[in-house]
């Protein structure tokens, strides 16, 4: 029978090639957009590095008073809020930090050297409150500092960019170091006195979704530096709930504590899930309209596709009325006919998806794509492998199948069913 | 001999009703989906109360500020300091104004009635006197403030109808007494409520910056133009203000994002200088010309198949009219016009979708404030039907065009024949 059919296709070889055309192209444009939608949602729902779940910032704010508060005093009134905030039966953490939450609207890009080399490069700073890495689940392979510590002072903590390589830019160039030799780090805002020594690693820290992630550099937050208004150095205080009492928590807590948190100057202003910051950020960004448009975008092509296909098989099968009636008159069933028919749009289908992978294979170059400004996501950073290409396979694969049986099945049995006295009538 | 052309076409479309309704659906669908393309991005930059001088505005979001010894650099809003020194004297712009960011959960500020101490939280907008000039806002009572008052650092605030509602419970607000972030301050202006998509304008609570003990530190600059040809200008100037700044504070450099047009501002550009801007508008060009590409080139690819095997069920006849005479060009033309009502059809249903489309996803692709319309001249210009008409055109050239060729191409005998290999 196989022969059978490949002969049919041979005899038509015309109209075929440009079925098998057709296929190609749509096999392409179908694992394009399954590889695309498969990273991009990767990169977005994958992990980041740290847990916003039940975590919510809170937004301290100062009544205008005519003295200046000393930094001593700021300390003061930042560790009695700790040890009230910390009572709240709720709260299972508190950190300060500096420029450090996720989606906090602030950032700080430092000048630093790596060990003994003489190049400034721009790495991402963080100041944070030893809490900070609790508060957002953080693994820290090695040893966190105790920010309360003088000795402490100049240890840091460090995450790499994808692939395990520690580094960053400046104007003239890049220095990349594997993340394991990395020892000490100078800040050029800092002089050449004190080196920062790394005692901890922690895992990639992906801030924005779509770039490389940046390599990071986490310091313990000085004691001048505390302050529970955010104010020019990008003050924040974090605090992790418990997961069973996190319903209601913001308006929970500003009603409970409220009163208490009046400390000097300072009042309880607000408080904002990081998940919420996720959200605003998402949309002033436009990230959440970019992952739309390539939906809209999938779709449209997806729905495309299923007419194209649908009609050219269904026209196809159609027009073959008067030969598949002449099957049926010199004594096929109805069943093999319609089977042999189906075969044949599998065979062609077959002939396709072979030439579709190996084009597949050979394009997708990620550099075209960034060069048409489509986000694309570095796949090695995100450790997508070679499986990548069997889900895009197989859902391709799978979904032109479908859609080309049912295109042909119908017609053809409608062919196979009337009578083929009344279809060679055509001729 | 057009009638006669549109009456089979007709026909045509009638006698396969369902590979009509297939290629009139993919013309559509690549219609709707240009179209709303097209219609989004002219509604983008429509003018809208209260920002009514979006075709005459420049904006400033973001400036960039490099240490050129040890690479460091530290980016965000524009700052104060360089708006006092530097962008407030500025010779070109009628209006600078200088405004906070207000577009975070955590930005939101307390109010309370004076005497109560019960507070809520409010966006509150600080502004400066030009910001009233800039946009147009409907006054229910009272009004904004003066340059005079500004520079006092009056304590005088507007709030938005709803606010004052909320505050004083349908009470009177004009002329009363309310306390924002604990301070003192009088409402002199009440005006109709500003949705928060305005990243500009809206807010609940207007305020002058100066009657803060902080002011603002950093925020948003508007420079508005007397008149549209002044833009080239404006840029130059503030390219003059960073070469100024580089040598007043060297060894700092200063890069002011822009400044952008409406059109850019939608585009939502990311640069930290002049050269990644350029860049990233490139980008954004090819990206759209790629779109498109795509949007026109699948469709097509699907409709050429159908309107080759129409061609050669057709053959015959053509074949028929050639023996009797008929130009190549002619049957070219014919068999592109019959395929031309096809796409026209397509389009027309694409058009009527396209609005479905926007009206229903208004939020997600326009920002348009829930309950605000979208400007019907801005769906129904005549620019629009233009480039549905062309689209179309171009839709079905490429579907069309192939199988038009080869059937003007045939010769008599071969079509007579139905031999089309």
């Amino acid at each position: 029978m196989i022969r059978h059919i490949l002969k049919i296709i041979w005899n038509e070889r015309k109209l075929n090639a440009w079925l098998v055309m057709e296929y190609v192209i749509t096999f392409c444009v179908l694992w394009f957009c399954c590889d695309y939608l498969y990273t991009m949602l990767r990169s977005y729902y994958g992990p980041q590095g740290y847990d916003i779940n039940h975590v919510y910032m809170i937004n301290m704010g100062e009544k205008p008073s005519e003295k200046e508060l000393e930094d001593s005093d700021k300390y003061g009134f930042a560790m009695t809020f700790m040890e009230r905030v910390k009572r709240y039966p709720d709260i299972e953490n508190v950190a300060f930090a500096m420029a450090s939450v996720p989606y906090g609207g602030t950032m700080w890009v430092g000048g630093f050297r790596i060990n003994s080399d003489s190049v400034y490069i721009g790495l991402r700073q963080r100041h944070v409150s030893t809490e900070f890495f609790d508060v957002f689940k953080m693994k820290v392979d090695g040893q966190i500092f105790d920010w309360t510590d003088y000795a402490d002072k100049d240890n840091v903590v460090i995450s790499a960019s994808g692939d395990n390589q520690f580094g960053g830019s400046n104007r003239d160039g890049s220095v990349w170091v594997p993340v394991p030799e990395v020892h000490t780090l100078h800040h050029g805002d800092e002089g050449e006195t004190n080196p920062h020594k790394v005692t901890g690693r922690t895992e990639v820290i992906r801030d924005p979704y779509f770039e490389p992630a940046m390599s990071n550099v986490i310091l313990p937050l000085r004691r001048e530096d505390v302050s529970l208004v955010g104010d020019d150095k990008g003050n924040q205080i974090v605090v992790r709930v418990k997961p069973e009492a996190d319903k209601d928590f913001a308006e929970r807590f500003t009603r409970d504590m409220r009163e208490q948190l009046f400390l000097g100057p300072y009042y309880l202003s607000s408080v904002a899930s990081i998940e919420g910051m996720r959200t605003e950020n998402d949309s002033l960004w436009g990230v959440k309209d970019r992952i739309n448009s390539t939906y809209a975008v999938v779709l449209f092509l997806v729905v495309n596709i299923f007419l194209g296909i649908l009609g050219s098989f269904r026209f196809r099968t159609q027009s073959r009325r008067s030969e598949i009636a002449l099957r049926i008159a010199l004594g096929a069933s109805r069943r093999k006919v319609q089977a042999m028919v189906v075969a044949e749009t599998l065979c062609l289908l077959a002939v396709a998806t072979i030439a579709g992978t190996v084009v597949c294979l050979h394009l997708g170059d990620p550099e075209t794509l960034r060069s048409l400004g489509i986000p694309t996501v570095d796949k090695v950073e995100w450790g997508i492998g070679r499986e990548q290409y069997a889900i895009n396979f197989i859902l391709t694969v799978s979904f032109l199948a479908l859609v080309s049986i049912v295109a042909v099945w119908h017609p053809a049995r409608q062919a196979s069913t009337t009578q083929p006295a009344d279809a060679l009538h055509d001729e | 001999m057009y009638r006669i052309y549109f009456k089979q076409a007709i026909q045509m479309l009638r006698q396969n009703s369902f590979i009509s309704i297939i290629s009139i659906l993919g013309t559509a669908l690549a219609i709707m989906m240009i179209m709303t393309i097209i219609v989004t991005e002219e509604v983008k930059t429509f003018r809208m109360a209260p920002e009514i001088n979006r075709d005459r505005s420049l904006y400033i979001m973001y400036h960039v500020e490099r240490d050129t010894t040890d690479g460091g650099w530290f980016s965000g809003l524009v700052p104060h300091d360089i708006v006092k020194e530097y962008l407030s004297a500025l010779k070109t712009p009628a209006y600078t104004s200088f405004m906070n960011r207000l577009d975070d959960l955590n930005m939101q500020t307390t109010v309370n009635v004076e005497g109560l101490s019960d507070y809520g939280l409010y966006a509150a907008r600080y502004v400066d006197a030009s910001f009233w000039k800039v946009f147009s806002f409907g006054f229910i009572e009272g009004s904004g403030f003066s340059e005079e008052e500004f520079q006092s650092g009056i304590h005088h605030a507007v709030l938005s109808e709803s606010t004052a509602k909320e505050l004083f419970k349908g009470e009177k607000a004009l002329g009363r007494n309310i306390q924002i972030a604990f301070t003192n301050y009088r409402v002199t202006g009440i005006v109709k409520d500003v949705s928060p998509v305005f990243k500009y304008a809206g807010g609940d609570i207007w305020i002058p910056y100066t009657s803060r003990k902080e002011g603002l530190r950093a925020g948003y600059v508007l420079l508005m133009a007397t008149d549209k040809a002044d833009f080239p200008r404006i840029i130059a100037e503030i390219r003059d203000v960073e070469r100024k700044y580089a040598i007043d504070h060297h060894p700092k450099t200063l890069y002011l994002r822009g400044p952008e047009n409406q059109k850019m501002r939608t585009m939502d550009l990311q640069a930290n200088s002049e050269q990644e801007i350029r860049e990233a508008i490139r980008i954004k060009n090819r990206r759209t010309v790629f779109v498109f590409l795509i949007l026109l080139i699948i469709p097509a690819l699907n409709l050429s198949g159908f309107s080759l095997s129409r061609i050669r069920k057709r053959i015959a006849e053509i074949g028929v009219r050639k023996a009797f005479g008929a130009k190549k060009y002619v049957i070219l033309i014919q068999v592109l016009y019959e395929n031309m009502i096809t796409s026209l059809v397509g389009g027309l249903i694409g058009l009527i979708l396209s609005y479905v489309a926007i009206t229903w996803l208004k939020n997600w692709l326009l920002k348009v404030p829930e309950g605000s319309d979208i400007p019907l001249s801005a769906m129904l210009s005549p620019a629009v039907f233009a480039a549905v008409f062309v689209a179309c055109l171009l839709l079905n050239l490429l579907s069309a065009g192939l199988s038009a060729l080869k059937a003007s191409r045939m010769t008599i005998v071969n079509s007579l024949n139905q031999n089309d290999r």
